[in-house]
């Protein structure tokens, strides 16, 4: 297909762009859009095409309407998969980030305990003994692998999780994208 | 297929070469069309309306090409005519030996179907001052073969066409957009299954939101035409000294078609020997149509069993009867009442519209709108 660089899918893709922008809040960057670029793209557009002026505001208005369709389903559909994302795998992101964050208690409670009693005993200064306790426990090579392969199995675990959901249902082509079927029905005839 | 191609050379209406056409296509100013090529009768609708308008009615043409018969006397035909079309054809028939360029919706003659869509451009751009695009629709199961005889017949008559089926064209057409926010307005793309009843074929489409499968699909040759002929027999069979042309018998069924328990009342006026004279054909004709009947149950049948589990009983709510042969009398709640006794749960069919509304030909222009350029077939 070589209309990537046409005024209709410069048009398009503008509009799609301020629905997008909508959609994740930005609404100034979508209000900047529509006001600064879409009014161009639409100028650039309709000096390409023959319909009358009726028909280009009809078209207009389905180019508009299809996108802000599509941006919508698009938002829906992130919902519900970020609501069944959350709810798979949350609890075991949790789960080990609880892991983590008890040995991080652990290691402080050390790090404490020995500057209480650095400090009891009256000698070094306490940036010797930070330096000598960090040496010592926190960058520890054993601790410091420990602490790793927590990490590493936190990011397995979540991997795994995401595999094991179930695929996304195909929704097909909606019939607002007949451009779409146009172009399966020919790849079908090939 | 009949091919009378070199008698058609001389006389074809479409003067203009392909190298014409498409050395000065860009200059062009695009024209679209939508077009539901029939076997009996074809529409264009060029301009897209509302639905339910009287804008939206189309331009009907009879699907047929006449050529003289040997011999004709200079004057006989208007303009002295080598070959005429449509309306003119029926008109001249007594002197004409008339060609169906389509058999069972897929062209049989390709010269007359050449000739016919050059008519059909020249009744629409005379001049061959646009750049026409033409989306036509073609059998649910139409082959490669019939769909390149499609492109070889458009050649010379369009500049660019696109083949799509005509169920879906149909779902298509029928689909009011400016209702789709409207709670109380049942999308009929969304799950129902479209039952194209035309003249050469009866079609059955899936429609589910999306451009149907070939699964979706199911075409029977069993339509108008086989009516046509059942009703020929069987009126010949009860009133043997009478013969009456397949055309008067055609119009004998688009007035008194129906379905269901034997009727009569359908009083028809004949020539037996040159007078008048009225016979009763109500039986003949609700025996024909309840043939057609019969056929579409059982093909609706195979088409349900072919849906998904999941949507196969929203289905069965959302039968859409289409094209001529939906204007039987009582052919949905026949259908309906058949697929109920037959143990299916809360079937509904309805009728598309109850008025003829070309809506493949509608679906056909709305494509043809949304096309990009360079998804055109350039002939």
């Amino acid at each position: 297909m070589s209309t990537n660089g046409s005024p209709l899918e410069a048009l398009k893709g503008g509009f799609r762009k301020a629905c997008v922008k909508r959609l994740v809040g930005d609404e100034e960057g979508a209000v900047e859009v529509l006001k600064n670029e879409i009014p161009l793209l639409v100028v650039a557009w309709a000096k390409t095409t023959s319909i009358d002026p009726a028909e280009k505001k009809a078209k207009l208005k389905e180019f508009f309407d299809d996108e802000s369709t599509r941006a919508d389903e698009l938002a829906v559909a992130f919902d519900l998969f970020a609501g069944r994302f959350e709810a798979r795998v949350a609890s075991r992101v949790e789960e080990s980030v609880g892991l983590v964050s008890e040995k991080l208690s652990f290691l402080t409670d050390r790090l404490e305990s020995a500057i209480n009693m650095l400090t009891q005993a009256g000698s070094p200064p306490v940036s010797q003994v930070l330096d000598e306790v960090s040496l010592k426990s926190v960058v520890e090579p054993s601790k410091s692998s420990e602490l790793a392969d927590i990490i590493e199995d936190n990011e397995n675990e979540k991997k795994k999780d995401i595999e094991e959901l179930d695929p996304p249902r195909s929704t097909g082509l909606v019939f607002d994208d007949i451009e779409g079927m146009i172009d399966e029905l020919l790849a079908s005839e090939k | 297929m009949q091919d009378s191609d070199t008698e058609s050379k001389s006389t074809d209406p479409a003067p203009k070469t392909k190298e014409t056409n498409t050395a000065v296509a860009e200059k062009k100013r695009k024209l679209h069309l939508g077009l539901d090529l029939g076997t009996m009768q074809s529409c264009m609708v060029t301009k897209l309306s509302k639905p339910g308008t009287e804008e939206d009615a189309g331009t009907l043409f009879p699907t047929i090409v006449g050529y003289p018969e040997d011999g004709i006397l200079s004057g006989i035909l208007p303009g002295n005519a080598k070959m005429l079309h449509g309306e003119e054809a029926i008109a001249n028939e007594l002197h004409l030996r008339l060609v169906s360029p389509l058999s069972d919706g897929v062209i049989s003659d390709l010269a007359a179907a050449k000739s016919y869509l050059s008519y059909l451009r020249q009744k629409l751009d005379p001049e061959y001052k646009r750049e026409v695009l033409c989306v036509i629709g073609i059998p649910a199961v139409a082959d490669a073969e019939a769909k390149e005889n499609l492109k070889k017949a458009a050649k010379g008559a369009f500049d660019g066409i696109l083949c799509v089926p005509e169920p879906f064209l149909a779902a298509l057409g029928m689909r009011d957009e400016e209702r789709l926010g409207d709670p109380d307005y049942r999308d009929p793309v969304s799950n129902s299954l479209f039952v194209d009843i035309g003249a050469g074929t009866t079609d059955f489409c899936i429609v589910q939101g999306y451009l149907p499968k070939p699964e979706d699909l199911l075409s029977i040759p069993f339509a108008g035409n086989e009516v046509d002929a059942l009703l020929a027999r069987e009126i010949a069979e009860e009133f043997p000294e009478i013969e009456i042309p397949i055309s008067m018998i055609r119009k004998f069924k688009e007035s008194y078609s129906y379905v269901g328990e034997s009727e009569s009342g359908a009083r028809v006026k004949v020539p037996v020997g040159g007078k008048p004279r009225k016979i009763e054909i109500g039986k003949q004709v609700g025996n024909s149509c309840n043939v057609l009947l019969s056929e579409v149950f059982d093909s609706i049948k195979k088409v349900i069993a072919m849906a998904s589990p999941q949507s196969v009983f929203s289905l069965l709510q959302n039968i859409i009867l289409t094209g001529g042969g939906s204007r039987i009398r009582n052919i949905d709640q026949e259908l309906q009442r058949m697929l109920s006794d037959d143990g299916y749960e809360d079937p509904e069919v309805i009728i598309s519209s109850k008025e003829a509304k070309p809506f493949v030909a509608m679906g056909a222009m709305k494509v043809a709108k949304a096309a990009r350029d360079d998804q055109w077939i350039r002939l």
